[in-house]
């Protein structure tokens, strides 16, 4: 299965175990998030990434000029594991 | 989820010569336990307050009546992020070149949707042709 199949999946059990009116509240925020234009703040194709230095889960500082002096550089953005 | 996607295409980031880093405002200790139940390798950042991800155009913050919603959930984002502020970031992705240049962007305010890892590996290969 693909990621987006499973973020399908997932979604669909998700929001089936919450009150309709649970889903329209998130639904909302999204559809508003989206509406705000915060979309056209993000860094596009051909923009230089900021750089950064963040602590990694042994608390170490990672320094993302260090990781591109090595070769090319993936950067998530996640929410949280919750 | 995602970031068991991108572990499983790890492996061929490696071999094409680039890293990868998974950012959120959760505090190191429960990326510890994230990364060791779900067996990740690569680097999980802490970004507290979203610094980082405000400098990429990600940061927001959750409208009020979505916090009273989430409130009433059992998540305590409080403890996860060190912080009540009730901001975020939008779930991205960014691949960027040696150079410091991003060759690929997506990001999406519906954080139900993501990117699929094997784009990311097929742009990194891309770089690396011509490179």
């Amino acid at each position: 299965m693909s990621l987006k199949e499973e973020l399908v999946t997932l979604k669909a059990r998700l929001e089936g175990n919450r009150p309709p009116e649970v889903v329209r509240t998130m639904h909302r925020a999204v559809d508003e998030l989206r509406a705000s234009g915060a979309g056209e703040r993000i860094l596009k194709v051909g923009d230089k990434a900021p750089d950064f230095a963040l602590p990694n889960a042994e608390e170490t500082l990672v320094d993302s000029r260090a990781l591109l002096a090595r070769g090319p550089l993936v950067v998530t953005f996640y929410r949280g594991r919750w | 989820m995602e970031l068991v996607a991108l572990q499983s295409v790890l492996p061929e980031i490696i071999a094409l010569g680039a890293s990868v880093v998974a950012i959120s405002p959760q505090l190191p200790e429960h990326n510890r336990e994230l990364a060791k139940h779900r067996n990740l390798t690569f680097e999980i950042l802490t970004d507290r307050g979203n610094e980082v991800a405000g400098k990429f155009g990600l940061r927001f913050a959750l409208p009020p009546y979505l916090r009273e919603l989430y409130a009433t959930f059992p998540l305590d984002l409080a403890k996860f992020n060190g912080d009540s502020s009730w901001i975020l970031p939008i779930p991205g992705r960014f691949v960027v070149d040696r150079q410091g240049i991003i060759r690929a962007a997506e990001a999406d305010p519906d954080y139900t949707t993501r990117p699929e890892p094997s784009e990311t590996v097929a742009t990194l290969r891309a770089l690396n042709s011509i490179a």
